[in-house]
């Protein structure tokens, strides 16, 4: 349950690649549809001794009596039922965008910092050497530990050429962020990120969100390519060490050499470009800067239940957790469960409305049909097979009336997403679709409809069954 | 057959008090007798015809029919009760609209009675060939006959008629009674209440409600 670990820990970086809520979501359909069964089931030994096929009739006969009626009461279960199917999916659909492509943060991984505040030699705080990394891994529930060791020169690239079919001529500012390869390797798609040494091409590897505020943001506004994983891998680009454009670099010689891209990974450095850690060392060496320590480790951990524990212990070294990721996603995926809540409760309350509307119409179709009922009674219907008629009644108007909304639900779904996408203009983490309609979604809705239904029918079924046979057919 | 001691019955009077209808009513009828229970207007004849065929268990006294004691059934068994052992048929019909003919007379099987045959049933009052029509298609002996059938669905041990002539005209109530006779001939025990002496009539034993007591 990667939701739940991430939830209950007040420390770490909590990353999350699977779908953290996908378990919690689960667990309430598998609730729902628990709870449904279990009415079903009490409401079927109810109608035990009638036979499904006479129950279908009476209820088709009823309904064919009063088709305005009917109709009237699917709508309302169709309104509640449509709404709810389709705001949930919209949060779906934006919750899985802000944990899939704007934060996407990993559970089992811990960034872990230097404090800034350090108590020196006595628990080491102050800065992260091997010794420390070595401590790290071998805490109790961490599987690995990469570091990470930022090149503490400046370094930019000026480049002046072709750049996929477009000639650019820009200088930029470069942050580079060396990494134990294996962090990043299952995404690099050249060679094996390893230091190549003086003189050869760094590997590099950009951030997935980096690539794509490139193409929605900057590669629109200048008239450049769009760019894929596959397209970037191989480009090279010119980089020089120790040079700045905005701050004073320091003292030491300036390393020219290039850059070569070979691959897009969600793991990469947003701000920057991700290199191998012999390539960070080597550089950092070269220019005379820190070359022991290390600006950071990202631990994994056995299972996201391992990270609250991990954390703590993390801190007890004296170390901090770097949690602004894991809070912006917390955050974001906050905001957009109470904005689903609040929708699917205004969802719900409708449900309900449609549920008294339910409830009157029934009432009112009871009290018309007392003779009738008493003729069954009459002829051996027991009060709970008359009950039975009623719910079965609800629960067909509730079916129909849900299935009726999921489908609209979904069509509007459809029909927004195809209008978003086509009219919306291109933006950072634009999703391919911004609904989210698992196939439970609409069979929940079904079944609530059918819940409420049945809510409804609940007190005309206790009058229905209350009906004295013996004074309706004397009536 | 049918076995009644002391049978009480009061409704309220609407202004606090209650009024008592039956008043101690006994009742003994023997297998395959035709009794007609006659009385005004509000005597109780058919407060007496429901306690009888379990439609009322709001009474005093005992009642037993076809060996069955009915005080202390639950629900589901008087219900079981009323779809095998005893069946009505009522002055207003009271059929199902919207059901033809046949699914009318197989009401009963909708709630779990077996073994009957609407086809055989609708065939012995004679409305075989309008199996397929709805209530409002019929005439009022037409009907009644449909509600005939209907009780005769699950094969009953007694027969119980609310006045069961009275809204017909004389030519069709004098075909009910006489479809009632036969059926009495046939074995079927048959209870009837009614004020109409045509009915009265043709049964084999009269019994006179007033009072709240039988005579």
């Amino acid at each position: 349950m990667p939701r739940a670990a991430c939830s209950s820990s007040t420390e770490g970086s909590c990353r999350e690649r699977s779908r953290p809520a996908a378990g919690g979501r689960a667990r309430i359909e598998r609730r729902s549809f628990t709870f449904t069964f279990t009415f079903t089931l009490a409401f079927a030994r109810w109608a035990g001794r009638m036979k499904a096929s006479a129950l279908v009739r009476l209820v088709g006969l009823s309904l064919r009596r009063d088709v305005r009626g009917a109709l009237s009461s699917i709508f309302g279960v169709s309104i509640g039922i449509g709404a709810l199917v389709f705001f949930v999916a919209l949060g779906l659909g934006i919750g899985r965008v802000v944990r899939e492509k704007v934060f996407p943060v990993e559970a089992q991984l811990v960034e872990v910092v230097p404090s800034q505040l350090t108590l020196g030699a006595v628990l080491g705080g102050g800065k992260i050497d091997q010794a420390t990394v070595d401590r790290l891994a071998a805490l109790p529930g961490v599987q690995h530990a990469w570091r990470k060791m930022t090149v503490r020169v400046p370094a930019v690239s000026r480049y002046d050429g072709e750049f996929f079919g477009s000639r650019i001529h820009m200088g930029l500012e470069v942050i580079a962020v060396g990494v134990d390869p294996e962090l990043v390797r299952a995404d690099v798609k050249l060679g094996d990120f390893s230091d190549p040494g003086e003189g050869q091409p760094i590997p590099a590897v950009a951030a997935t969100r980096l690539l794509d505020i490139y193409n929605n943001t900057f590669a629109p506004n200048r008239g450049l390519p769009k760019l894929t994983a596959g397209l970037v891998a191989g480009f090279q680009f010119p980089v020089e060490f120790n040079r700045s454009f905005v701050v004073q670099a320091k003292g030491g010689p300036i390393t020219a050499t290039t850059m070569q891209l070979v691959g897009i990974s969600d793991r990469g450095i947003l701000a920057g470009l991700t290199i191998p850690l012999d390539t960070a060392i080597r550089l950092n060496k070269a220019s005379g800067v820190d070359f022991e320590s290390y600006s950071g480790v990202t631990l994994q951990a056995e299972s996201p239940s391992r990270v609250p524990e991990i954390v703590a212990k993390v801190k007890e070294m004296g170390l901090k957790v770097d949690e602004q990721e894991r809070r912006w996603a917390e955050n974001a995926g906050a905001a957009v469960l109470l904005t689903t809540s609040a929708l699917a409760l205004l969802s719900l309350l409708i449900c309900l409305l449609a549920a008294v509307n339910i409830a009157h119409a029934l009432s009112a179709s009871v009290r018309a049909r007392a003779k009738e009922l008493g003729i069954m009674r009459a002829v051996g219907a027991a009060k709970a097979d008359v009950r039975a008629i009623v719910f079965a009644e609800a629960a067909t108007l509730g079916a129909a009336g849900g299935a009726l909304g999921s489908l609209a639900a979904v069509a509007a779904a459809l029909a927004l997403d195809a209008a978003a996408l086509r009219y919306l203009p291109q933006f950072p983490f634009k999703p391919d679709t911004f609904l989210s309609i698992p196939l439970t979604l609409p069979l929940a809705g079904i079944a609530l409809g059918v819940l409420a239904s049945l809510i409804g029918a609940w007190w005309p079924s206790r009058d229905a069954a209350a009906i004295d046979p013996a004074r309706a057919l004397a009536g | 057959m049918i076995s009644a001691r002391g049978i009480t019955r009061a409704f309220s009077d609407g202004e606090g008090g209650s009024l008592r209808v039956l008043d101690g009513v006994d009742l003994e009828v023997q297998a395959g007798e035709f009794v007609a229970v006659m009385g005004r207007s509000g005597s109780g004849k058919s407060t007496l015809l429901h306690i009888l065929g379990g439609l009322d268990s709001e009474y005093g006294g005992e009642v037993t029919v076809a060996g069955t004691a009915l005080r202390g059934l639950d629900d589901r068994a008087l219900a079981r009760f009323r779809s095998s052992t005893v069946a009505f048929v009522f002055q207003s019909f009271h059929l199902v609209p919207g059901l033809n003919a046949l699914d009318n007379v197989a009401l009963p099987s909708f709630f779990g009675a077996e073994g009957g045959d609407a086809r055989a049933a609708l065939e012995r009052v004679g409305l075989s060939a309008k199996a397929g029509r709805q209530p409002a298609q019929l005439s009022g002996g037409e009907r009644q006959r449909v509600a005939i059938a209907r009780a005769l669905f699950s094969r009953p041990k007694v027969l119980f008629c609310d006045e069961p002539t009275g809204n017909l005209d004389a030519a069709t109530g004098a075909e009910i009674i006489s479809l009632f006779k036969s059926l009495n001939a046939e074995g079927l025990t048959v209870l009837a209440v009614t004020h109409e002496e045509r009915v009265s009539d043709a049964a084999g034993r009269v019994l006179k409600l007033d009072g709240g007591k039988l005579s």
